[in-house]
């Protein structure tokens, strides 16, 4: 704003005008105190202000993260078993020995003849307070090679993507278990031992072995889908065994070799919501509220 | 000392005295208020035709001016922003559905005297003109801007600026006599 008019801009007359309102407005009388009560206001404006910013900043928090637990909760769970609705899954994130019925409850245990046994898991770096991305595996195998430092497992069946020879470090983290047990010490492993391992792989480094687990195979739960298995109205509860050398369980159309039984229908008993096993022994039948359970000792 | 501290707005500081030189040098927001407050206060007082009013806005202005003085000290003299927020504070002001006036033909509040003090009759007269009408003539005649300044303080246009400062000034004849402002002939 340039201010002054030039001196052409007014005439003598608007001087009477300009003196009369300098003269209204000298009225006015000082006011002494308008320090103290401007900066009083202003220091009210400013606390204000920030009550307000500091107001919607949590607001805006609260929405964000009621964002995000509302997606979290909607989502689905990418966790669990591959593929087949039939295997037995426990899949949280967690390196602790593993259950007596299942060797490694973090991961989905791969059992033989269920396809896609075998599991992979990404998970967050955040998650386990690492740095980058942080690869899950868990399969069964036979190990193909082993030393002080290393072991290699032929996966059977393969893993997901194909891949049926694994080679982890084994670090004075990899626990070992036998049979659910965990051992103080590294058992002796043997070329054809059939093992579980959970392998480690930090943001495409080398893979470590988080576990091995020997005897894997035993026990082992399948979980028989409701539609295969015939609920008679006596209670009693017939599975299909197929012939060979094992238990032949048939769950969801694929074929679970399993113990020594004959050839026919395995017929079983409800008593009290577990069933045992009535015909060809070593097998036994857990009915729950999420199926059947089948337990092969063979 | 200038007696009118808003002449000072635009005047070199060679032109001051240093006791004026001293609100141009020290230009923290305090030695502004007390330098300048009244000037503003008494603006606002022309324009509101209220005293309590007026210092109640010059202070909100202020206030307002407050929290970012140092970036409007930094590009240069501050009293015409300063001006500029407490013309738009009176507006805004004016604006508001409800502002606790009560209306009356007779301006409550004026300076004190006999009733045919010439300040007095040009305080009932003033009450009796539009608020642009009054902007204008506050602003042209009293803060001294330019009609091309007046208008962009208003935003308005500066023929608007012209038929209102024309229209305000027949009016303050018609109310106290031909000796107020300019003749007609003058006027034009």
């Amino acid at each position: 704003m340039s201010g002054f008019p030039a001196p052409h801009d007014l005439s003598p007359s608007d001087d009477a005008l300009r003196q009369r309102l300098g003269s209204l407005a000298a009225s006015v009388p000082h006011a002494p105190d308008r320090v103290a009560q401007v900066t009083m206001r202003a220091r009210r404006r400013r606390h204000h202000q920030v009550a307000v910013r500091s107001g919607a900043a949590v607001a805006c928090a609260a929405a964000v993260v009621g964002g995000l637990l509302f997606v979290r909760s909607v989502q689905p769970s990418s966790d669990g078993a591959v593929g087949a609705a039939t295997a037995t899954t426990a899949t949280t994130a967690t390196t602790e020995a593993p259950s007596a019925a299942v060797d490694c409850p973090d991961l989905p245990v791969p059992l033989p003849g269920v396809a896609a046994e075998a599991s992979t898991k990404v998970r967050d770096a955040a998650d386990a307070g690492d740095a980058g991305t942080v690869t899950q595996l868990k399969t069964i195998g036979t190990v193909t090679a082993v030393d002080d430092a290393s072991l290699t497992v032929s996966a059977d069946p393969p893993l997901p993507d194909g891949t049926t020879s694994i080679t982890a470090a084994i670090t004075d983290a990899t626990a070992f278990y036998d049979n659910g047990t965990m051992l103080a010490e590294r058992p002796a492993l043997a070329i054809g031992d059939r093992v579980v391992v959970g392998v480690e792989t930090l943001d495409g480094g080398e893979p470590t072995l988080e576990f091995v687990s020997l005897h894997a195979d035993d026990p082992r739960l399948v979980k028989v889908a409701d539609d295969e298995v015939v609920k008679a109205a006596d209670g009693s509860v017939s599975i299909h065994v197929g012939g060979g050398t094992g238990v032949d369980i048939d769950v969801d159309g694929t074929t679970v070799a399993g113990g020594a039984n004959g050839e026919g229908s395995l017929a079983v008993k409800v008593g009290d919501g577990k069933v045992t096993c009535v015909a060809g022994g070593g097998v036994s039948v857990q009915v729950g509220p999420d199926g059947v359970v089948v337990e092969t000792k063979g | 000392m200038i007696s009118d501290p808003t002449a000072t707005a635009d005047l070199e500081p060679a032109d001051l005295e240093p006791a004026d030189l001293d609100v141009h040098v020290d230009l923290g927001f305090e030695a502004f208020v007390r330098a300048r407050g009244d000037a503003l206060c008494r603006m606002a007082f022309l324009l509101l035709g209220d005293r309590h009013l007026a210092e109640d806005m010059t202070q909100t202005a202020l206030a307002k001016v407050a929290g970012r003085w140092d970036r409007i000290v930094a590009n240069g003299d501050p009293m015409p922003y300063v001006r500029t927020v407490l013309l738009r504070t009176v507006i805004a002001w004016r604006r508001r559905r409800w502002h606790g006036e009560i209306p009356t033909d007779v301006v409550p509040d004026g300076p004190t005297g006999p009733i045919d003090d010439p300040r007095h009759q040009l305080h009932r007269a003033l009450g009796q003109l539009t608020a642009r009408q009054r902007a204008v003539l506050v602003l042209r005649f009293y803060e001294d801007l330019s009609e091309a300044d007046t208008a962009r303080l208003l935003g308005c246009s500066v023929g608007t600026v012209k038929s209102q400062s024309a229209k305000a000034r027949a009016r303050l004849r018609e109310l106290l006599g031909p000796d107020i402002t300019l003749d007609p002939e003058e006027e034009r």
